[in-house]
């Protein structure tokens, strides 16, 4: 964390060396993260690009004295968001998942699920159970941390993990015996 | 406790206190149900969480993308005053703060046709008890209340409004010169412009001066000149 501090002072700056120093550190979870919530690689690909620009350009309204991870991931999430309300709200609409889609599902593990389904399914959620369950499950960022993020507060995270991970549940309890039906 | 309050801990496992996790434990211990729910839990979400964290996984293009982002920083820091007011358009466009100016709007709408519907509820009664009573109802009031209706009724006063009432109360007709004309002789109504319509401050006006009009308009007809 000391080392991501003085990264910080660094990029505050103006150093670009420090800047792809974090970027090594926070390009891939970002990216991983973006992808999750919009489901498309090119897109995400320019969220991220966008993220990382705008922490560059704001690094000097940065508090040190401040995690740096909330406020990356708060930046990704209005983002991502932003993107959620320019593309009429569904989530998950990509070429990549269209095209996953078409492929037949290997009947290998009823859990083991491709890439499209694993992002069908996250998509059942409504937005702030999907932010919440992405964060804590995927990007495992603790209650403190995502009720920073999305600006609730941490029994509002709770209650909404919790009905994520119910919701979930049901939802593979489904899919599970309709793929014993079929077998 | 009951078991419907154990789901929550059932699913927020990881989440819970040493305190709450014992006890949880201890009621897993006893019951059957709660017990096959939480094996249940554990045999689909943490294998789904695996299955979600390996293909959601695109970390590989992110070697590009590194050299993109570095291309593309600007030299400036962004002006302060420009994302503030961005974020602020932002905050005013977003749906909720659209609702809750429409639900605002919708309010005081309501607050002013209740506060109108209020007024004219007072008058009508003091006018009823006045009837009642046998009491000669005082000008003024007779004015607030009939310009009360008129307002309540039509929305806006007009000039042909206040004429009929003139005629009604009065079985007088009088035109809009004539208005004019009885304006002019109360100095505090001068400034009153004779239009098609009549704020409700000059309605105010109208009724605090009730008396006088009608004292000036008789002193008018008695010497000639209008139409009666």
């Amino acid at each position: 964390m000391d080392n991501e501090k003085q990264i910080l002072i660094r990029i505050k700056q103006r150093d670009k060396e420090a800047f792809g120093e974090l970027l090594k550190i926070y390009q891939k979870t970002i990216l991983n993260y973006t992808y999750s919530l919009i489901g498309s690689r090119d897109d995400s690909q320019d969220i991220v690009q966008e993220v990382f620009i705008k922490i560059w350009t704001k690094s000097n309204r940065f508090d040190l004295n401040k995690n740096f991870t909330p406020w990356i991931f708060k930046i990704t999430t209005n983002l991502c968001k932003d993107y959620w309300r320019s593309n009429s709200k569904t989530a998950i609409r990509n070429d990549d998942y269209s095209r996953e889609k078409s492929i037949e599902k290997e009947p290998s593990n009823s859990l083991a699920f491709q890439e499209s389904e694993v992002l069908s399914i996250v998509n059942v959620l409504p937005d702030k159970q999907k932010l919440v369950y992405i964060l804590r499950d995927l990007q495992e960022l603790n209650i403190a941390d995502i009720s920073s993020i999305l600006n609730i507060s941490k029994s509002s995270v709770k209650t909404n993990l919790f009905y994520a991970r119910k919701k979930l549940h049901q939802h593979l309890i489904k899919i599970n015996t309709d793929y014993h039906h079929e077998l | 406790m009951s078991c419907k309050k154990y789901e929550k801990m059932i699913f927020l496992d990881d989440e819970l206190s040493e305190r709450e996790m014992a006890r949880l434990q201890h009621h897993l211990r006893h019951c059957t149900v709660c017990k096959q729910q939480f094996d249940n839990v554990k045999n689909t979400l943490p294998v789904f969480k695996q299955s979600a964290k390996t293909t959601l996984d695109i970390s590989k293009e992110c070697e590009l993308l590194k050299h993109t982002i570095l291309g593309a920083l600007p030299e400036q820091y962004s002006s302060y005053w420009l994302d503030f007011i961005d974020e602020g358009l932002q905050l005013l466009l977003k749906p909720q703060a659209i609702k809750i100016f429409v639900s605002l709007l919708v309010f005081f709408f309501i607050g002013h046709e209740f506060y109108i519907f209020n007024k004219v509820t007072k008058l009508e009664q003091q006018v009823s008890q006045l009837a009642a009573e046998n009491i000669e109802m005082p000008s003024e009031i007779k004015i607030k209340n009939q310009l009360s209706k008129i307002r309540l009724d039509g929305r806006n006063i007009s000039i042909d409004k206040l004429s009929n009432y003139f005629e009604k109360q009065f079985n007088i007709s009088v035109d809009q010169p004539t208005i004019t004309q009885l304006f002019s002789t109360i100095p505090e109504l001068k400034k009153i412009e004779v239009k098609d319509g009549f704020s409700d401050k000059e309605l105010q006006l109208l009724a605090k001066y009730s008396d006088q009009i009608i004292k000036y308009y008789k002193n008018l007809v008695s010497k000639g000149g209008f139409h009666v």
